[in-house]
């Protein structure tokens, strides 16, 4: 059997489970803002309005990106992540809308 | 003739690009949004003159806020395009790269920062890079120069590609990754000194502690700076210049000329703060107090600049800036408004809405006292105690404070959220940190020089038609009754709107306590503009929000100079 944390084939689950109208159950799936500090993950989706997911994809946030989790600031702060050496820094509602795979 | 455009993503390199085109120096930093304005200049290609434009810069052709706003317009207007991009982020470069491709402009592509990827281990190929977008590719390393004879000797071969059609932004994503696997090789990187100090000035835990003792080393250093160029320079020079002045001044003899130019003597001697003449205080106030503190306060800060520490900073401040209807990246502005309010202002640009950018710039101009004002603050109300300066500081930084949570409270319109990318830490180069300072040595003096000498022959002229007098009398009720000043403030006050170097200045021969002097001083920040930066409000606000701001400005000064007065004063 293929390796469960594949993310294409998570992708591909996603892609069908949406076209046949079943709900997404998959536990693994968090926001990044659910990583410890230090911490790498693959991203999956990005939610959220269409302006919003074209932002953070020209910024580098992207599906199928190794992010880290640099810094979450306290008080509901922004939070700094890090995608192919660049860090960024976002605030704490996006960092929301972008859905990873927690590895186990 | 020929418009040719530079455009990039943001901190690329497109403004170090310009100078190296045109010869011509713009502001460049270590941080995204550096170039909010376009910039023109001039270069000779062949026989014909071309004409260069520094576009700020943009991730893409759909703008989202004022200074992408600005590149878009740039574009549009373009002949031929310079697309600098980052050749340590080729693919997310790419996309604004295909956007200008997809509208059929001519296009050349600088790689710019060529050493610093090979460096982190990427390697692209060049060749194939050209083949796949149909047009010339340049690696260049703006910095040092390297590649820039070859982007303009190539310039000529920029051509529109022919085969990339418009498309949808998922497909320019496809065919950016396809571009990639066959150009782009990673080697995977190890993490190094400079990543771990990155992170440790990002992290809640220790960035804070670093940023106290960033800022605190700042300011120290600004003031020693500024404190041994007056003391070893600037006051050795005019102890040459006082006997020639003084010479003038017995030549000339009384009347309104020797008023005029030496002004009035204090106890036969010239005063270069009091006399109020062009020769003595109007040359004094400009050279001798506030330049020292201009260029500590510019080369400070073009280190800070360039080292790419701002980003970070910004991100740290994040969560209060909130409270202030603005998010982090709102520090940018204030730190270039504690230089010269008018930057300042300007750099509000890059903040995404309206009501952003308005209580940005009104928070400038209500509580962020400028180099050349402070200059004078520390020259006056430091020879009572450091506990004077202090005390207007901490009035201010309270304004600053309330100000923010008001205006936030009561502004309607968004306040999103941050959207910040960090520049990787670099060693600000000497030279580049020098010409940067001197740009804006330059540029004060060109500015504050004029509006200095306007300054000081219209106290002149208004002293000796009575209207000094006059114009006390019609506000004593406020500036008396109220704040506790002497009414001849008001005329400090007034040309506090040329000058507000100046109008300190003019607070001292009214024989003031050193609490009057805090409280007029701290009003001179609160209650107006300057002209430069009102003519800057204006256009970037409009007249509505102008007014607005104004208003708001007007009665902060009157509860606070209230306040003040009975706090300080007492009844």
């Amino acid at each position: 059997m293929k390796d469960t944390r594949d993310p294409n084939r998570l992708i591909f689950i996603q892609a069908v489970s949406t076209l046949l109208g079943i709900p997404k159950v998959n536990p693994m799936e968090q926001p990044v803002t659910s990583l410890g500090t230090g911490n790498t993950a693959v991203i999956l989706r990005l939610e959220g309005g269409h302006w919003f997911q074209n932002r953070m994809r020209v910024i580098g946030i992207r599906e199928r990106k190794t992010i880290r989790l640099v810094a979450k600031h306290p008080f509901k702060g922004p939070v700094v992540v890090e995608v192919e050496g660049r860090e960024m820094t976002i605030g704490r509602r996006m960092a929301e809308h972008i859905i990873i795979m927690i590895p186990e | 003739m020929k418009k040719i455009v530079l455009m990039g993503n943001p901190n690329v390199g497109k403004s170090v690009v310009f100078s190296r085109l045109t010869g011509a120096n713009v502001i460049a930093s270590n941080y995204p949004g550096t170039t909010v304005d376009f910039s023109k200049g001039r270069m000779c290609l062949g026989k014909e003159g071309q004409e260069i434009i520094d576009a700020p810069g943009t991730y893409s052709l759909e703008p989202s806020n004022r200074a992408e706003e600005v590149a878009l317009l740039m574009f549009e207007q373009a002949d031929l395009i310079i697309n600098v991009a980052d050749a340590t982020n080729l693919e997310r470069n790419l996309y604004l790269t295909l956007q200008i491709l997809e509208r059929k402009k001519p296009v050349i592509l600088a790689l710019n920062m060529w050493d610093e990827a090979r460096h982190t281990g990427i390697s692209i190929d060049l060749k194939k890079l050209e083949f796949e977008l149909q047009i010339p590719v340049v690696p260049t390393v703006a910095l040092s120069g390297e590649g820039i004879h070859d982007l303009i000797r190539r310039i000529d071969e920029a051509r529109s590609a022919e085969k990339i059609e418009p498309m949808n932004e998922s497909d320019r994503w496809i065919k950016i990754g396809e571009i990639i696997r066959n150009v782009q090789k990673v080697t995977h990187r190890h993490h190094t000194l400079r990543d771990w100090i990155s992170e440790a000035s990002i992290r809640p835990l220790t960035g804070f502690p670093i940023a106290l003792a960033v800022i605190f080393a700042a300011l120290w250093l600004v003031s020693f700076i500024g404190e041994t160029l007056i003391a070893y320079i600037f006051d050795p020079l005019f102890s040459f210049y006082t006997p020639i002045a003084m010479g003038i001044s017995t030549w000339l003899g009384p009347g309104f000329l020797h008023d005029l130019l030496i002004g009035k003597l204090i106890d036969g001697q010239i005063d270069y703060i009091q006399s109020m003449g062009l020769l003595t205080t109007g040359i004094y106030v400009p050279f001798a107090m506030v330049l020292p503190y201009i260029i500590a306060f510019y080369s400070v800060l073009a280190v800070f600049e360039d080292s790419g520490y701002l980003p970070r900073l910004a991100t740290l401040t994040d969560t209060l800036f909130h409270r202030f209807g603005m998010h982090g990246f709102g520090i940018i502005p204030v730190f270039l408004g504690l230089g010269c309010n008018v930057p300042g202002v300007l750099a509000a640009r890059s903040l995404e809405t309206k009501k952003q950018r308005f209580i940005a710039a009104t928070l400038i101009a209500i509580s962020v006292p400028c180099m050349a004002k402070n200059a004078m603050v520390f020259g006056i109300l430091g020879s009572y105690g450091t506990g004077y300066i202090i005390l207007v500081f901490a009035t201010l930084f309270i304004v600053f404070v309330s100000s923010g949570l008001i205006l936030n409270r009561f502004i309607k319109g968004d306040s999103p959220e941050i959207c910040l990318e960090i520049p990787p830490y670099r060693k600000p180069d000497t030279l580049t940190v020098l010409k940067k300072t001197w740009m804006r040595i330059r540029w004060f003096l060109q500015e504050a020089i004029p509006f200095l000498f306007l300054g000081v022959l219209l106290i002149n002229v208004l002293y000796a038609v009575g209207f000094v007098e006059w114009l006390g009398g019609i506000f004593a009720p406020v500036i008396q009754g109220w704040f506790g000043l002497p009414k001849e403030a008001t005329t400090a006050l007034l040309i506090g709107f040329l000058r507000k170097d100046l109008a300190v200045g003019m607070l001292l021969p009214l024989g003031m306590s050193p609490l009057q002097l805090v409280i007029a001083t701290t009003l001179l920040t609160i209650y107006f503009p300057c002209v430069g930066t009102f003519a800057v409000m204006f256009r970037e606000l409009g007249i509505r929000d102008m007014i607005k701001a104004t208003a708001f400005m007007a009665g902060t000064a009157f509860v606070v100079g209230g306040a003040m007065r009975f706090v300080l004063l007492g009844i």
